[in-house]
């Protein structure tokens, strides 16, 4: 049985638990409703051709006050760095918590997701910032937790980075 | 930390488990579950083997161990009944120990003011994009406004302008026609309009005294060109208009009228076509008799 834990990382409201309940159960909702520490959930896929059991964790959004706890990260096989495309400051929190995830976990596999992508006429990130990310080598995806687009391909694809390595 | 007495550990040994439903899983060196106890069932975690890895049964430990020396802490642990825990992993001579305490009560709290900071600032960060959409309208505004009253004021001072030049040609215009009323009016030369269909439809007092016709007789339209011209002359005028056709006005040339009384009178005869017109003239005509 193979079992790997990924972290769900980005700052607060950017739509970490609604991609795993999309992902997990393929539900919606359109209320906001901030977590509170961590929640755990699981889905099985296949990746590198092997049935893996992907644990997700979905972790508190960090904000001003509420920092990453390394706690949470501990043998976190990758993570998905979620950013929401309609606020321009949660791409500098990705940045932040990714060098803090380094520290902490070492250089693992993680995706970048920029969620939100229903609403992309009101996003305010714009080519040019899109364009350095996947520049830096990273994988990015545009994701909408409410239509699930690319929903799924985000996290098997990680998967398949978690399997290669 | 100050020993507390007896009775004070006792109390608050009992006051966590009473309130704090403490349930612990003993993990072995090798990650298999060697012991457990507590209420486990209020954290949804039950069907547990002995000596089958932890991290096949309770999912939360999958990564996490083996644990190094110093104690791990998981705050607001979600589980599967719906309760959150807090989560303390600390190493014993036994193995590794996992203490579950309800944290439900404490999540709750932090989830409410949680809620309401991250609301807040959500609305901070729309109101922001709303001012900034309002102020990039607003400078919109201004310079559609600016643009408009930058060629209101052009047109403005193009309109100064014309009024002006149009001021400067009435002038012109009144200062010309004054010279040449005087002119006129002074029946030095006699001074007659008419238009090539050959009506005369002005004439001074020169004029008229040359051919014999009285004003009544011009304002009547009794005045016509070819009844005071002498056919066999006609061809002369014809050239005339055909030259002010080309070029405006013609050489002045010497021709004869003929009187309302019949008589004959030479004239030097020139005329011009009026600016602007292809048919209305202005003639002189110089009594040759006189000034000969």
């Amino acid at each position: 049985m193979i079992q790997k834990k990924i972290c769900m990382l980005g700052a607060f409201a950017v739509g970490k638990t609604s991609l795993v309940k999309q992902f997990v159960e393929s539900v919606y909702s359109d209320k906001y409703h901030t977590t509170v520490g961590v929640k755990v959930d699981k889905k099985s896929v296949i990746a590198g051709g092997q049935e893996v059991t992907l644990l997700l964790w979905d972790i508190q959004g960090e904000d001003g006050v509420q920092k990453l706890r390394p706690s949470y990260l501990r043998g976190a096989a990758g993570y998905l760095l979620v950013v929401d495309g309609t606020r321009r400051e949660t791409l500098d929190t990705a940045y932040a918590i990714q060098q803090s995830a380094q520290q902490n976990m070492g250089l693992v596999p993680f995706v970048v997701v920029i969620n939100k992508s229903d609403l992309v006429e009101q996003w305010a990130l714009d080519d040019k910032a899109i364009g350095e990310l996947t520049e830096s080598g990273w994988s990015v995806y545009r994701t909408s937790a409410k239509t699930g687009q690319h929903v799924e391909d985000a996290f098997l694809t990680l998967a398949e980075k978690i399997m290669e390595v | 930390m100050p020993a507390l007495p007896p009775p004070i550990s006792e109390f608050m040994l009992k006051l966590n488990v009473d309130t704090r439903s403490p349930a612990y899983l003993l993990v072995n060196k090798d990650g298999r579950l060697s012991e457990w106890g507590g209420d486990l069932a209020s954290y949804g975690i039950e069907d547990l083997r002995k000596d089958q890895p932890v991290g096949e049964q309770v999912f939360f430990l999958e990564g996490m161990l083996p644990l190094d020396t110093s104690p791990l802490f998981l705050p607001y642990m979600k589980t599967d009944s719906g309760l959150s825990a807090d989560i303390y992993l600390f190493t014993g001579e036994a193995g590794t120990w996992v203490l579950l305490m309800d944290a439900t009560w404490e999540a709750r709290k932090r989830k409410a003011i949680q809620q309401k900071a991250n609301d807040l600032s959500l609305y901070v960060v729309e109101q922001q994009k709303v001012e900034e959409e309002l102020q990039q309208k607003k400078d919109e505004l201004e310079e559609l406004v600016e643009r408009r009253t930058h060629a209101l004021a052009r047109a403005n001072f193009q309109l100064k302008l014309e009024l002006e030049e149009r001021q400067r040609i009435e002038d012109q215009l009144r200062t010309s026609e004054a010279k040449f009323r005087r002119v006129s009016e002074s029946n030095m030369i006699g001074i007659m309009f008419w238009d090539l269909t050959g009506t005369v439809t002005d004439a001074n007092d020169a004029f008229l005294d040359m051919i014999g016709y009285s004003r009544e007789d011009l304002t009547a339209g009794k005045v016509r060109w070819d009844d005071i011209t002498r056919p066999e002359l006609r061809h002369l005028d014809d050239q005339a208009i055909e030259e002010m056709r080309e070029s405006g006005a013609c050489t002045p040339f010497e021709k004869v009228f003929i009187r309302k009384d019949g008589n004959r009178i030479p004239l030097l005869f020139g005329a011009a076509l009026l600016e602007g017109s292809k048919h209305q003239t202005v003639c002189f005509a110089l009594d040759l008799k006189k000034h000969k």
